[in-house]
């Protein structure tokens, strides 16, 4: 699906007044239909390297191949961005219009998709996210975890086979969190979309297929989600903490006691636990 | 909150003006306002006036909302009409001084204050019923035509629609700034004007600061999703014409031709 080689990028750094590497020989492979996690510490060059699947920036050395088109071609900037959406960190900045359905057609409308087509694409997408009913609102009076589904109602529309996440939860309540990474994981499930995630919170990479994280614009390694928290250098070196559902996995487990599978959602947490002392009863 | 600003003047509803096409409302209130303007007797200006008055009914908003919104404005027109009596020409009427009134004195102060206000219920009428997106969409489809000679109406357009958005948004952010900087012992009301304004920079810097930054994350978001990329956009919002814009061109038509069939009649020679 997206294919990186060997792709560095540099930009002018006023302060030392050279140029200065932000990413460095990039290999990388997204395939279709995968669930990848990046993780990395703040200013590592997650931003900046997914930027690079659309074609917002362009590589100063190396190519990135999306779908078989190269980034560096001008003339296929829109098939590449149709095919390939963004969703960022701040949903107010990404929000064009001032009604919801608008808002949705907005790529739509980029694209020169006909009226009754647009229509019914919207409606899809804004169902998908489950927004439907504020089709006519405002953006101002949703709330933050209601603002980025819709931003990814507009992105959705468009049908991509890809969608880049840049952190679209850091600056949600728990409860905005929630509904976002529930839309997500129904991406997948759903329509099947190809997803990549930036994010800096454990609880997010239990769905992904695989892990990769960044540290000073290199890719240090490639694990699945499972490899980071068995391992607590990978937490420490990430910045992450540990949330206490997969405390008391561990406290548990150096007990004896094995729950199925590690989560970091506290309710199947508990029904883990409770379902594990009812078999112990039965015995 | 942002969502407690609103723009513009829009008053929700759903009467038969809220439901008109905005292009037809707006090119309907601009075509009265022109004949407004070349009314001049007394007959047409009843005409208008009680099309007007008409107008103020249909669109089932309170009188009151009217007056509060344009009495100010009115005030001054009675009392620019109330000097145009005095400068009159022709016979007197009533002399006392240097004080002389005459019949032309008379008409010209009436039909002054009368069309300023007609022209000023209508403006209100159509801001009243249109609200800001509508009138947007409408204004564009006006001005499309305007393609053809090189202006480009979907940019402009598309400044609107985001000004629309974002100015909310950035008044609430200045609610914060300020809140922020007086929380760490701002004080804005102090010493004179000057103290004052410079009171203002560690205000106007982060909002800046910020502005830039939301200009630029919103602009990199707006070419992910292909914006300019493609020659022609569509659009999703469309109108229709309905019954109620026909009949209200017919409305407006004939209340043309009355107004211009009446100009040159007088009342004093119809009694
Ligand atoms: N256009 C640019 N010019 C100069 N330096 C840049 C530019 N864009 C990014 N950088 C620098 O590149 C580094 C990586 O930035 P990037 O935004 O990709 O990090 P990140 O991993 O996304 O961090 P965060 O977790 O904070 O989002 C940073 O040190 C940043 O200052
Ligand atoms: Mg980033």
């Amino acid at each position: 699906m997206i294919e990186l080689r060997n792709v560095s990028f540099s930009a002018y750094d006023e302060e030392t007044s050279q140029n200065n590497y932000i990413l460095k020989e990039i290999n990388l492979n997204i395939y279709k239909r995968e669930f990848v996690v990046i993780l990395g510490k703040n200013g590592s060059g997650k931003s900046t390297l997914v930027k690079h699947f659309n074609g917002v920036l362009i590589p100063t050395s190396g190519d990135v191949v999306a779908d078989g088109i190269n980034t560096k071609d001008e003339d296929k900037f829109c098939e590449i961005r149709q095919k390939i959406g963004m969703v960022f960190q701040n949903p107010d900045n990404q929000i064009v219009s001032s009604v919801v359905e608008e808002d949705v057609a907005f790529g739509l409308e980029n694209l020169g998709i006909p009226r009754r087509e647009m229509v019914s694409l919207v409606d899809n997408a804004l169902k998908c996210v489950g927004m439907y009913d504020f089709k006519k609102s405002s953006p101002n009076m949703l709330s933050g975890g209601q603002k980025q589904r819709i931003a990814i109602a507009g992105v959705l529309a468009m049908n991509p086979e890809c969608i880049v996440f840049d952190e679209p939860t850091s600056m949600l309540d728990p409860e905005g969190r929630k509904e976002v990474v529930d839309t997500i994981q129904n991406l997948k499930k759903g329509n099947g979309t190809t997803i990549v995630l930036i994010t800096h919170n454990i609880e997010e990479i239990f769905c992904a297929d695989r892990v990769i994280i960044m540290d000073s614009g290199r890719i240090v390694s490639e694990v699945t989600p499972y490899e980071i928290l068995l391992d607590k250098n990978y937490m420490r070196m990430l910045g992450l903490k540990a949330t206490q559902s997969i405390d008391l996995f561990y406290k548990l487990a150096g007990r004896g006691i094995n729950l199925p599978f590690l989560t970091a959602d506290e309710d199947k947490c508990a029904d883990m636990i409770v379902e594990f002392l009812e078999e112990k009863k039965c015995r | 909150m942002a969502a407690d600003i609103v723009l513009g003047q829009y008053l929700p509803g759903d009467s038969l003006l809220h439901r008109m096409d905005p292009r037809a409302k707006i090119l309907l209130s601009f075509w009265l306002m022109v004949i407004v303007f070349t009314a001049w007797s007394y007959i047409s200006l009843t005409i208008i006036s009680v099309f007007t008055f008409i107008m103020i009914l249909a669109s089932s908003i309170p009188i009151k909302s009217y007056i509060r919104n344009t009495g100010f404005i009115f005030a001054m027109t009675l009392f620019s009409s109330f000097l145009n009596l005095f400068y009159g020409v022709g016979e007197p009427i009533f002399e006392w001084g240097f004080i002389t009134i005459t019949a032309s004195g008379i008409q010209n102060s009436i039909v002054v204050a009368a069309r300023i206000f007609d022209m000023m219920m209508i403006s209100a009428c159509l801001m009243f019923t249109t609200s800001a997106n509508d009138m947007t969409h409408g204004l564009e489809k006006i001005m499309s035509p305007l393609k053809f000679i090189g202006v480009d109406v979907d940019d402009v357009i598309m400044m609107i629609t985001i000004s629309l958005r974002f100015i909310p948004i950035t008044l609430e952010e200045t609610n914060k700034i300020i809140n922020a900087q007086k929380s760490r012992g701002a004080d804005m009301n102090k010493g004179g004007p000057i103290d004052r304004i410079k009171s203002f920079t560690p205000i106007i810097l982060p909002l800046f600061a910020s502005t830039f930054r939301r200009a630029y994350e919103l602009s990199m978001a707006m070419e992910c999703r292909c914006y300019g990329l493609k020659g022609s956009r569509t659009h999703l919002k469309n109108f229709k014409l309905g019954i109620a814009d026909l009949f209200a061109m017919v409305l407006v038509g004939l209340i043309m031709i009355g107004v211009i069939f009446c100009n040159n009649m007088d009342i004093a020679k119809i009694i």
